[in-house]
């Protein structure tokens, strides 16, 4: 016998078939019979309270809650394991737990995609590169990035374990190329004093004699070539150049009074006056 | 593997007993970012293997005097940038060319490389870059590969933020219009 026919539409245990037709709604069968033991119980818990007033203030309501959604992902949770329950080898498979992002993936999640954003935003004038695969055309050797940080560790390695000798060290100094580039400007500036030096003519006024003019008339001889006779002759010390003059004749009448008793005096003569 | 921030880098490197780990790191984390970026400046593998070296050689060498007044990555990223300059220069020199032409001959070389896997369209692409003077090349790398913020970029070429965008509008519209006319 279907419930419908007895208008048991809640399909309510305990209905009451006795009035079949005039009231629809069934009862548990010993309802009446407890009622009183019920009401006698709440009075009894009632009474203890007032005993203890601040427990009895306090409202008894539910103040537990569980998180949003809790049964019906609870429910979904069973329904998955029931799924899996045909698959035995998946079912032995431990799921991963994943941790919780944190805020700041968040918060860099947001400017990567409006970064993204902006650059397509950019792109959308030029419709050739906005529509053109941006995959990266260049490829490498296979294992390259594996081996790669090997090598440049031999490579900054084995430039600190070579021994370094004093000797390599000066010579490292002197011959580097500040050091060489120094040499170069010094040798330069040096070379240039020296030769500077050496054309540089000689004041002409400290010089006296006629002797000392002809020396420097063939070492100036540039700056003598463009000289006249009359600036020559100003450049000379009248005074000094009458002494040596003097000096120089009388040094010459002495050799020829000596030269006159050598040639003219006999020996002999010489040794009897003695 | 467990992932370390530049400031755990720089941690490992300052502690002498760790600097070894340090170094493995630092390869370890940038060594891709900066071969893709050398790559696209010298195109050849080989060539890029070098300077990849030289970079991560230098990076070493001068990571004792890094102020940390920029981030790590930049700083880096300017090295790989400036040895990949300078070795397009030197082999320019050394074949007694101009880098032009030798711009020229990387984006010949880049048909029969065995190397590139790109399709018409790629090469299409990559030699059109390769005919954008130096740093709207740099520029248009750096921002259509690698995505990089322009505020990053500035601090990698030292250039406004303002210049940088103009410089990828350029780049953008002389690609495309060879792209389209070739």
């Amino acid at each position: 016998m279907s419930h419908n026919e007895d208008h048991n539409f809640n399909n309510e245990p305990n209905f009451s078939f006795e009035n079949k037709g005039k009231i629809p709604f069934g009862l548990p069968s010993d309802y009446f019979a407890s009622f009183e033991e019920k009401i006698k119980l709440k009075l009894e818990l009632e009474n203890e309270l007032t005993e203890f007033p601040l427990l009895n203030s306090i409202s008894k309501g539910p103040v537990f809650k569980v998180p949003l959604n809790y049964f019906t992902e609870n429910y979904t949770a069973m329904e998955c394991q029931a799924e899996l329950a045909f698959y035995k080898k998946l079912q032995t498979i431990k799921k991963p737990v994943f941790n919780e992002l944190e805020i700041e993936y968040a918060h860099s999640l947001n400017q990567s995609i409006n970064h993204k954003i902006e650059l397509a935003n950019e792109l959308k004038d030029y419709q050739t590169l906005y529509h053109l695969d941006k995959t990266n055309p260049f490829v490498v050797t296979e294992d390259y990035f594996e081996t790669f940080g090997m090598r440049v560790k031999d490579k900054i390695y084995s430039s600190h374990d070579k021994s370094v000798s004093v000797f390599d060290i000066i010579a490292e100094f002197i011959f580097n190329k500040k050091m060489a580039f120094a040499f170069t400007v010094i040798a330069i500036i040096g070379l240039s004093i020296y030769l500077y030096q050496s054309t540089k003519p000689i004041p002409i006024s400290h010089c006296e004699t006629l002797a000392c003019l002809e020396k420097l008339e063939i070492i100036n001889h540039s700056s003598f070539s463009n000289l006249d006779d009359d600036q020559l002759i100003e450049m000379v010390n009248i005074k000094t150049l009458n002494k040596q003059l003097q000096s120089t004749i009388s040094q010459s009448d002495s050799t020829e009074h000596e030269q006159y008793i050598l040639d003219n005096v006999n020996t002999d003569q010489l040794l009897e006056e003695l | 593997m467990q992932h370390y921030s530049d400031e755990d880098i720089l941690a490992l490197y300052r502690d002498e007993g760790s600097r070894n780990m340090a170094l493995h790191h630092l390869i370890k984390k940038y060594q891709q970012k900066l071969y893709w970026h050398i790559r696209k400046i010298v195109i050849s593998h080989d060539d890029t293997d070098d300077v990849l070296q030289n970079t991560f050689i230098k990076v070493w060498k001068g990571l004792i005097n890094f102020k940390e007044e920029s981030q790590l990555y930049t700083w880096m990223y300017r090295i790989a940038t400036n040895e990949s300059l300078t070795f397009l220069k030197q082999k320019a020199r050394a074949n007694t060319t101009s880098i032009h032409s030798i711009e020229y001959q990387l984006s010949k070389s880049l048909e029969s490389d065995s190397f590139f896997s790109g399709d018409e369209i790629q090469l299409k692409l990559q030699n059109a870059i390769l005919t954008l003077p130096e740093k709207q090349r740099l520029v248009f790398n750096m921002r259509y590969y690698d995505e990089m913020p322009y505020e990053q970029m500035s601090e990698v070429l030292e250039t406004s933020v303002g210049a940088l965008k103009a410089s990828y509008h350029i780049a953008a519209k002389k690609i495309e219009e060879l792209i389209i006319n070739h």
